[in-house]
């Protein structure tokens, strides 16, 4: 298997030793091991600057005592056993909790997740793929600066085992380029390319000339007279706005405490027809893909909105069981597979595995020949001050261009665009067929969006 | 740690490093999240890992693993060194270190009152009884208390020789209280720390804070929509800290000069501020949360004297800007953690205190504004320019605090308001522990005494 041929540490042999102790301590616990290997290298300038390279594992440790749930974390294996001690008495002082670990279970399998091209990479072969980043922006115009940029490949592993019986492990690949080219000498424009993927089937040269390609032909930006006018983000774009207003939505955890405008609204229309979201755990080669979470449930493929109707929310076993709604049989209720965590240091919450969007389809030239009046959009910033309780929201962007007459025009120097996610879901004009994986830190299988009536201020 | 340092010191070398230093931290801590009259969280930890910088014809190497194997760990000197080798391949600008003393030594600096020796549960009893503190006052509707205690042994050791051993202590517990009525929210951040232990609790008393804040809190919601203009400005020893730190600190650092990103570029020597300003970065003040003996460079620490009666004097300097820009290194180099590389931060940056008493800087003034505190901002380094939101402002009336004011906004050039200082107050002190974010969080100190300002341009935000 490929998990023997990765470095670093026997994670399920960590997370024994700490289930060991909490048995001899006669308490229900789980311990998950995860481990990060990662080679970065940084452009800076037209340098190739700075490499690293880093190795973090350490386990995480959950006690349930009493229906109370502690817990802690350590990256010192002699410290295992303390650690464990250390959860148990957490637990005394923590909240009530209403669930168990879960059992053993099956696990499907999932397809892609090691590559055996990234496992073999090379520093040297890092170096040259680098290179290529810059050699593609170079390619545009010599005069374009590249102040940040690179690739980092790694390889992710956690394990998790439980005094439920549950035992199991996961191993993947990642390899990510990205490219930030600023074009100008007085007035500078800047763009910016990634491309994540669990192999190295991504081109690093098309990346940096991407990134290139679009600061260069923001030169020369006019400002924008203001209004009410149709909007086409693209799928990098589409998939920020969307990371930070519609998906958290679909959080159980939000969910609960009423921070989601979703709630309550389970069968009801809340996007235009047509419009699918899932969220799946299971995608081979998924960035976010896995045989189970990071609590031990079993990927799945969730929709959560089927032909505009909200269909289900996204839980992790504590969200589930406080809050989410009974099934059919009336069984109790259980995790979506949706409990991530921000490594060991970290308890599980309910995130997105792989959002994958879809609904009815244009092509791209179709979509900017039908726009009298409007704006496309590569780029946006400051999606992070939206709001998923009212998905009201205000961003920037300094990558984007005027469409005028079914025609991109010309570029725009900078605006600012404004609205409430939730009610232009109503209002979409219609979406790429150019569905993208975007991947920051969540993956995106996103189109283009193409909404009507938005106000953008100049 | 110091014998294994050694021996990946010496495989570095093998390798073909010309330089090359390791970095090792043990820490030890506890977290409590306590919100809405529950313990959400407390988590309690213990962390180790190394990181290795190597150097090889004007290019870095870094590798930083906290698998401590012997196998593990040959693989990331190699890796170090091999970076750096591939590295130095199309590295233009060639990177060096400036020189400085080699030194050998174990710093310890005990807390009074050692953290690890208190029960949890009795740390949570503090947060609970500063959230009581806080409900106290009429119109408070939420209360958050968070407290972090963490133990660190960090170590440095170079192929120099230098070989310097820090064993610290940091603690620090902050509220955000917030208050609902008057159709308005309001809220203000208490915090409290430092390189301290458990003391920090007996030296300013958590509940006589909470309360005095939650008063603080609830008058705000009654606070009139402030003026807007050129007006004199009163800002509290808090509010100069975070002008200082922001607006001229990050502008001092020597990576933003040489990247073109500061506004002081080729300003040193010049008067760039009123001769009342004096600016300290002073990582030696014991007991702040922004102090530490060595950098991670190795270099020992002294108080840095950023504006000297007005005129620039110093930047903040790590080995590599130092050896870049000819100047002489000042134990700025900081790291987040082993896996971090060190970069130019500051540390604990004051203006030094004045001659006047806070009621005489009041005076003469017709119409202006009292400022306390801060809610964020933005600063930028390379144009000069600022905008901050006051946490809590007040009206000044002939001479007089009279009404609470909401939401203030600053604003304007950096220089133009330090040569517009006009007055001091003698209460510099180094004030409320907080966190610097530059890619990396490191724990600072910033601070000074009360501050006039002639003119500064104020508004509603």
């Amino acid at each position: 298997m490929a998990g023997q041929k990765t470095p670093g540490r026997d994670l399920l042999c960590l997370c024994k030793r700490a289930v060991k102790e909490a048995v001899r301590l006669g308490v229900e616990a789980e311990a998950f091991a995860s481990m990060a290997w990662e080679v970065e290298t940084e452009i800076d300038g037209s340098n190739i600057t700075i490499g690293t390279e880093s190795m973090d594992f350490g386990v995480g440790i959950r006690v349930l005592s009493d229906k109370r749930i502690g817990f802690a974390y350590t990256s010192v294996p002699k410290d295992i056993a303390r650690t464990v001690r250390f959860a148990l008495s957490a637990s005394r002082l923590g909240v009530k909790v209403d669930f168990d670990f879960p059992s053993k279970a099956a696990f499907p399998h999932v397809k892609g997740l090691v590559h055996d091209d990234v496992l073999n990479l090379d520093t040297e072969q890092g170096f040259t793929l680098t290179k290529e980043v810059l050699d593609g922006a170079m390619s545009v115009d010599k005069k374009v600066h590249v102040p940040s940029g690179g690739l980092y490949y790694g390889i992710e592993r956690f394990a998790i085992v439980n005094t439920m019986g549950l035992e199991t492990d996961h191993v993947g690949t990642v390899y990510s380029v990205s490219a930030n080219a600023v074009s100008g000498e007085e007035n500078k424009t800047s763009a910016y390319d990634t491309k994540t993927s669990r192999s190295l089937d991504i081109n690093a040269f098309k990346v940096g000339k991407k990134a290139a390609e679009l600061a260069v032909s923001l030169q020369g930006g006019r400002p924008l007279k203001g209004g009410k006018m149709d909007v086409v983000f693209t799928p990098q774009a589409m998939a920020e706005l969307f990371g930070h207003t519609l998906v958290p939505a679909f959080f159980g955890d939000r969910v609960a405490t009423g921070e989601s405008y979703l709630k309550g609204r389970l069968g009801k229309r809340v996007a235009v027809k047509g419009l699918n979201i899932e969220d799946d755990g299971l995608r081979p080669s998924g960035l976010g893909s896995a045989r189970c979470d990071e609590e031990g449930s079993p990927s799945r493929r969730n929709i959560v909105m089927k032909d505009g109707i909200l269909k289900g929310y996204l839980y992790d076993i504590a969200s589930a069981a406080k809050y989410g709604q009974r099934n059919k049989d009336r069984k109790v209720p259980e995790s979506t597979g949706n409990g991530l965590r921000p490594g060991f240091r970290g308890v599980p919450s309910s995130g997105p595995r792989n959002v994958m969007i879809e609904g009815r389809t244009k092509p791209f030239e179709k979509i900017i020949a039908s726009i009298d009046n409007g704006v496309l959009v590569h780029d946006i910033m400051g999606a992070h001050t939206a709001n998923p309780a009212s998905t009201d929201f205000s961003i920037q962007s300094s990558v984007l261009f005027k469409i005028e007459k079914g025609q991109i025009a010309y570029p725009i120097q900078s605006a600012m665009i404004s609205g409430n996610l939730a009610e232009m879901m109503q209002r979409i004009g219609a979406l790429g067929d150019d569905v993208e994986g975007v991947a920051g830190g969540t993956a995106y299988y996103i189109p283009s969006f193409w909404f009507r009536n938005v106000q953008v201020t100049g | 740690m110091e014998d294994l340092a050694k021996m990946l010191l010496e495989l570095a070398r093998r390798h073909g490093a010309e330089y090359a230093d390791v970095r090792t931290e043990r820490t030890e801590g506890s977290g409590l999240d306590y919100r809405d009259k529950e313990l959400k969280e407390a988590v309690t930890s213990t962390d180790e890992g190394l990181g290795i910088r190597a150097l090889f014809k004007g290019a870095w190497g870094f590798a930083s693993t906290n698998d401590l194997t012997k196998d593990r760990l040959k693989d990331a000197v190699a890796k170090s060194v091999k970076i750096a080798k591939l590295c130095s391949l199309s590295v233009k600008e060639h990177e060096g270190l400036a020189p400085v003393k080699i030194e050998k030594a174990t710093v310890t600096w005990k807390p009074k009152k050692d953290p690890m020796g208190m029960a949890l549960e009795d740390k949570v009893q503090v947060l609970r009884d500063v959230d009581k503190a806080a409900r106290t006052v009429k119109g408070i509707n939420a209360v958050s208390v968070g407290y972090y205690d963490t133990k660190v042994e960090c170590g440095f050791f170079s192929t120099e020789g230098m070989a310097l051993v820090h064993h610290t202590v940091f603690t620090s517990l902050q509220a955000n209280i917030v208050a609902k009525g008057h159709g308005k929210i309001s809220s203000m951040r208490l915090r409290l720390g430092g390189t301290k232990g458990l003391e920090i609790l007996d030296e300013q008393d958590p509940y006589e804070g909470a309360i005095d804040m939650a008063k603080r809190v609830v008058t705000m919601l009654t606070a009139k929509k402030p003026p807007s203009g050129r007006l004199p400005l009163v800002a509290d020893p808090d509010l100069t800290g975070v002008l200082v730190h922001e607006a001229l600190g990050h502008a001092c650092e020597a990576d933003a000069i040489l990247g073109g990103d500061s506004i002081l570029e080729g300003q040193m020597g010049n008067t760039i501020a009123s001769e009342l300003v004096t600016i300290y970065d002073d990582p030696t003040v014991r007991g702040a949360f922004g102090s530490y003996p060595f950098d991670d460079e190795g270099v020992r620490t002294r108080r840095k004297v950023l504006v000297k009666n007005g005129v620039l004097n110093e930047f903040l300097q790590s080995r590599t800007t130092a050896h870049k820009l000819g100047m002489e290194p000042n134990g700025s180099a900081r790291a987040e953690s082993y896996s971090a590389r060190p970069l130019v931060r500051m540390s604990n940056t004051f203006m030094g205190g004045g001659d006047r008493k806070f009621e005489e800087l009041l005076e003469g003034i017709t119409l202006g504004v009292y400022a306390k505190g801060s809610r964020g901002g933005q600063v930028d380094t390379a144009k000069g320019t600022f905008q901050f939101n006051a946490q809590e402002a007040f009206l000044i009336e002939k001479g007089k605090i009279t009404v609470p004011l909401r939401d203030l906004s600053l604003s304007g050039d950096t220089l133009k308001m330090l040569s517009d200082v006009v007055a001091l107050a003698k209460d510099s002190r180094v004030g409320d522990p907080g966190y610097c974010g530059k890619g990396q969080w490191v724990p600072v100190g910033d601070g000074g005494p009360h501050m006039r300002i002639s003119q500064a341009v104020v508004g509603g935000s």
